[in-house]
This record gives C-alpha cells, structure tokens and sequence, in this order.
C-alpha cells in the first residue's frame, strides 16, 4: 500500500476578525514579497487571510527573492483549500441581481469568488509559478486538501507545495444584504512542504489495508470534518516546542485524522528530528 | 528529489466515456458533430441571464436520468455530474462499483471533478428559487461525495477547480493516483451549467462574444473578427485505470492519457499573459512526461475560446513549445462549436483529441473566416481535415494563470 509523506518545512497561522479585515488587506508583510498595489481590494476574507498566511510562512522561511520574488518556492504548486469561500460577497452578488439586474453583478465575483480564488491570487500576488487549485470547498475541504498536495509533488517541474487551508472558526451568519458580524473569525494556515527540506514535521497519508475488507454492509463513509482551528493549534505548539516534539504533542504521536476510504492523514515529528532527540536523552 | 515515474504498466488508460453535453450526450455522437463541423450554439430564453434582447449560447438539451435508488435531490449541476460518471461507468463495463459487486471487486477506485464554483451556483439556484442557503452557516456535503455515495465508489474523492481548466486538473489529479497506486481505478472530469451571475459577470467583463445576430457563428477563435466566448455547458467524466488493470479485466481501451504538464502564469487574476514562457512551459512537460517530442504531434485541440487576447498568447505558447514543428501540426478549436463549457472544457476536449485518434481527423475550427495574423498556426478552418493521427496534445489555460497540458494517444 501506498506511503505518502513529506516534510513540513514551515507554517503559519494567521486569524483576522471581520472588523479588521480591511485593514489586514492594505497590510504589508515585511520581508515578504509585497503584493501588488491594492491587489487584495476585491478579494474574499479567505483570500486575505490565506494569502498573508503564506507570506508569513515565507519569511518564516528565510525568504529571499533572487530572480524571481517568490524566491526558492517560485516553482511551487499552490493547493488552497477553502472551507465556504465567498459566501458573503455572493451574497450581496445575488441581492443585487435580483434588485437591479444583470447589469449590476460585478466581474470581480468569478475569479474572486470561486473555489479556485484563493489558489490563483496566492500565485499571481506573489508571483509563484507552479500550478495553483483550489480544492474542497465544502466541510470536507481538509481532507481533501491533504491528499491533493502530497499528490501533486510528483508532478513533473514542481518543487513543492503551498498548502493554504482557509475557513471561518465558526460559519457566521449573514445579514440579510451578506453583511459579515465583525467578531466572526477567518482563519488561515499556510504550510510549506518541500522534500529537499529538513522539516520538524512530517506529513503523511497513509493507506491502510482495510477498503478492501469493507464488505456490501459496511456504510460509506464520508471524509473526516477535522476543524482547522484544531490543526492550527497542533501546528503552534509543535513550532513553540522547538519543531516536534513528541512529548507535546495531544496523542504523543502528532495530529491526525483518518479518511473514510481506508487511508489516515498524519502530521508528526520528522523521523530524523525524533531519532536525534531520543539520542540527546540517551546521552542525558 | 523524490520522483515516482510512470512505470509501463502504471501507463494510465482511458477505458470509459460519459458525457452530458451541447453536442451530445455519447462518444459517437460527440465524434460525429465535431468532424461534420455542427455548433451547438443557439438563442436560448434570456430571461434573467444577460441584459441583452437576445441571448445564446450552447446549452445541454437533455440530461439522461440516472436510475439510482437514493433520495438525496440533486440540483441540474449534480445532475449532470452523476450522468456523466453514471455514463462513463457503464461505458467502461465497471457496471456496480460497491464493493464486492461487480467486475471490479476488489478495486480500489476514486472520483476526482473539476467544478469551479459548486457552491456559488448552489447558493445561486437556491436564492433564485427563494431560499436562504447563502446567509445560512450550514455547509451541506460536496457534490463529489454525495456522487461517490451514489456510485459506490469508495475511494478518495475529491473537488478541484483550477477555473477554466479544473476538469482538465482532475484527469492529471487522478492519473497521478493511478501512477502512484493509490487506486486501481479512477473517475475523473468535470462539469458546468449556465447561471445567471455566472453570465453576468462574463458579460460585464466583457469576456462573452456580443455577436447575437446569428449565434452559430459567434464562437470564432482564432478568427480576425473574433469577440470574446460563448458559455457553454456540460461536461465529461472519464474512466481511468492503470494499463495493467485494464488488461487484466479485458477492458476496451480507448486511448493512453501519456502525458501532463502544469504551470502557473502568475500575472494578473483574469488576463493572460502575454509572456508565453509558462504557458509553454506547461506545453513541454506534458511532451516530456509522455516522452515525445513537438514534431511527434498530430494534432493540438487549442484552449482557444475566441477572446481577443487569450487566443494570441496560446498561440505565442504554442509557437514557442513547439518550434518549427508549429507549422506542421494541425491545430483547431473545438470551442468554435460547443461553446466553452468553462469547468467541463478540458475534459470535453480530451474526448475531442480521441475522437481525433477514433476517426483519423482533425475537428475544424468553425467561423474561422479570415484567421488572426498573429496566430500562426497550422489551422484547420471550417471542415474536418482527414489526417493520421496517434499523438495530441490539448491545451487548458485558465483565470489566475492557471495552464495546463494534456498529451493524449493512441494506446500501444
């Protein structure tokens, strides 16, 4: 059975409220490379937390630019998965279309709102040129966005991967002209996963051998919900830890979840990080 | 760096084909239009869509109703969607895909659609029929998941868009899983449908052809008078499995997926480049994964959806992957009579490119009258071209850069 893994050189975790969004939008990030000017003005909550997500990653990272800003992750794939993207201005999108017609829907509302917004603004604002998708969508976007990133490292001309996981902590409702409640939380988690890197983490998506002893009884199982809330907060303490540190971590062994067709997803300590570990409490 | 290439027997075939679509909703049919050169453009009712007097486009005339036992509702895109796959399924011979059932018991087999903006067009239909789906928090599950349930299938699944080339993303998304062995067996295309906001706001982007005085000839790439694109709707989903898998269970094989290359143009939300290296560059990987050179082409089916700009950088990308073999490969654009089925659009062309393979000819590009200077290629205007053809190649450039590159043959 297939095993899937790579490092996880950095990440980060960035939450906004939707009071602060439009401040977070003309933010710059120092040390990473600077988006366009005004380049974040149409874009989705997602899209702003997703984006300032991956540039804190970057200068977490080291970032230099050299011949291309994006530096060594200019040939990156970027996988964004979105949990609920665009609701808000779609729905103003819509109330306008039925107040005053199809001459009033912005143009914005395509590429800003679709499931592929994300993806497609991290690499056009930070000029990365690996291929970019979006992924999910719905409430099994986590999943889904894990299998798709480790995929796509073997892909011929990609270096590694952006994985950027957006959503609300807690889906808000809208008013009735999709305005947002301003305590409402956008979250965004950008992680790096590079195999030439020496990660504290590692991600893998192990296949177990069980689907093919599901018998016709057996339910069919949807992907795990996992909150990325959850996740974030793994992410955080292992980074506080010194990079996997596997006393720290909630099960002694990392996060993870597992998918309903017979594989599980796990993020824990690099193997070389935790060989090198237990050999500093030897010789302690 | 980790690579895991494709080994002979991991060669990814093509062993089934549903679609749902302006042109018809079967391979033969499909083929048929695209060689007698027949657009599926028509007027259709505006109402609600444009703020034109007359609006046209090419949609679906009838989606085939999928007997399923099941009391999940599926709104006309997961209509479409599930007899796409129900289609390709049959069409493959997997007949039922629960475990222990059918003729692949056993099989580790997965669903990957390219849809682009699912949840927008939920919410759409919703609000339009008076709902509030939109202000809710609720998230109902994925389209993917409810179709996978509905099939049996149960393997991995999942959605990915990479806007107008996201069925194109989610034939290369499953051939990787094939290659890599994490399925025997893998669903993979994409499908759209005509929405009002979706209409809108290519209109208002001035992205859509305005040519409504005879709607089968606005869709025109490549042509000196051309205006923008005609939606469409639709799509395919295909059968994918593993050479030694198709063999092993004597399935037909109706082409080889050889061969994919991806990149990103990086440069504006919405307008192409008109630096043609990335799109090339996408253009080239595919030829190297497949292991052929420019000059082994028969036949490109060009992204081309006869917008001003766009059909002038990918010919630029063209020119520049191919070289001097550009002027002797034969190029078309099947857009000029299905219209742009945007989600569905790779994947609609993939059956396009073994069309090509099945008959021995190239599909022309129709209303193509007087082609653009600056878009020198080997065009095959208004009539199918009678030409031998194993190897092609179809382009797939999409909003926020993003390219992508099929090569498809003749399987050995």
């Amino acid at each position: 059975m297939p095993h899937i893994s790579c490092p996880v050189a950095v990440h980060a975790n960035v939450t906004c409220h939707a009071a602060g969004m439009a401040v977070l939008r003309e933010a710059s990030v120092p040390g990473a490379p600077p988006l366009p000017p005004r380049f974040l003005r149409h874009a989705d909550e997602h899209t702003v937390v997703g984006i300032r997500a991956v540039q804190e990653a970057m200068v977490a990272l080291g970032h230099r630019p050299g011949p291309s800003p994006a530096g060594a992750t200019d040939r990156f794939a970027v996988v964004a998965a979105p949990c609920g993207a665009g609701r808000p201005a779609t729905a103003r999108t819509l109330v306008s279309l039925r107040d005053g017609g199809p001459v009033t829907v912005s143009p914005h509302v395509v590429p800003q709102c679709s499931l592929h917004a994300v993806a497609s603004a991290v690499s056009v604002g930070l000029r990365i040129h690996g291929p970019n998708i979006g992924v999910g969508g719905g409430p099994e976007a986590l999943s889904e966005a894990f299998l798709t990133a480790l995929s796509l490292l073997d892909e011929p001309g990609v270096d590694g991967c952006w994985l950027v996981l957006t959503a609300w902590d807690d889906e808000p409702t809208l008013g009735d002209r999709g305005d947002l409640p301003g305590e409402a939380v956008c979250r965004g988690v950008a992680l790096a996963l590079d195999r030439a890197a020496a990660g504290s983490l590692d991600l893998s998506l192990r296949i177990e051998p069980s689907l093919s002893l599901i018998d016709e009884a057996s339910p069919i199982f949807l992907p795990g919900r996992s909150s990325l809330a959850e996740l974030a907060a793994f992410l955080d303490r292992a980074a506080q830890a010194g990079g996997g540190d596997r006393d720290n971590h909630d099960d002694g062994c990392g996060w993870s979840f597992r998918l309903g067709w017979g594989a599980t997803v796990h993020l824990e300590p690099a193997p070389a990080r935790l060989g090198a570990r237990e050999r500093r409490r030897d010789a302690a | 760096m980790n690579r895991a290439p494709l080994l002979a027997d991991r060669a990814v075939v093509i062993t089934g084909i549903g679609a749902v679509t302006p042109l018809g909703n079967d391979f033969d049919s499909i083929a048929d239009a695209l060689l007698a050169g027949r657009s599926g453009v028509v007027e259709i009712d505006g109402a609600g869509f444009s703020r034109e007097a007359r609006q046209f486009a090419a949609p679906v005339a009838a989606i085939p109703t999928v007997a399923i036992d099941s009391d999940d509702a599926f709104d006309r895109l997961g209509q479409i969607c599930l007899a796409a796959s129900s289609a390709a399924t049959a069409d493959a011979g997997l007949g039922d895909l629960r475990v222990g059932r059918g003729p692949v018991a056993g099989a580790r087999v997965g669903l990957v659609l390219g849809i682009g903006a699912e949840q927008l067009k939920t919410w759409e239909a919703d609000f339009l029929a008076g709902g509030r789906q939109v202000f809710s928090p609720d998230r109902p599950t994925s389209l993917v998941h409810r179709i996978a349930a509905r099939l049996g299938i149960q393997g991995p699944a999942v959605t990915v868009a990479a806007a107008c080339a996201s069925s194109g993303y989610a034939l290369a998304l499953a051939r990787r899983w094939i290659a890599t062995g994490l399925v025997d067996v893998c669903l993979a295309g994409g499908c759209d449908i005509l929405s009002p906001t979706g209409f809108a706001a290519f209109y208002n982007l001035r992205a859509l052809s305005r040519r409504s005085d005879h709607p089968s000839r606005a869709s025109r790439p490549f042509d000196r008078d051309r205006d923008g694109f005609v939606m469409g709707e639709g799509g395919a989903v295909l059968v994918l499995e593993s050479r030694r898998h198709a063999d092993a269970r004597g399935a037909r094989v109706r082409g080889e997926l050889a061969g994919v290359g991806m990149s990103g143009d990086a440069a504006h939300m919405v307008i192409p480049s008109d630096d043609p290296t990335e799109a090339a560059r996408a253009i080239h990987l595919a030829l190297q994964s497949a292991g052929v050179q420019p000059a082994d082409l028969d036949y490109v089916n060009a992204h081309a959806a006869g917008t001003p700009v766009g059909d002038v950088a990918e010919a630029a990308a063209i020119r520049l992957a191919l070289g001097t073999a550009t002027d002797h490969v034969p190029a078309s654009s099947t857009k000029s009579m299905s219209g742009h089925l945007v989600s569905g659009a790779a994947a609609f062309e993939a059956i396009a490119c073994l069309a090509a393979i099945d008959r021995q000819a190239i599909p022309p590009t129709l209303n193509l009258d007087s082609p653009d200077e600056r878009c020198q290629l080997d065009h095959v205007p208004l009539v199918a071209r009678p030409h031998p053809v194993t190897v092609t190649a179809s382009n797939s450039f999409g909003f926020g850069g993003a390219n992508l590159c099929l090569v498809i043959r003749r399987a050995a």
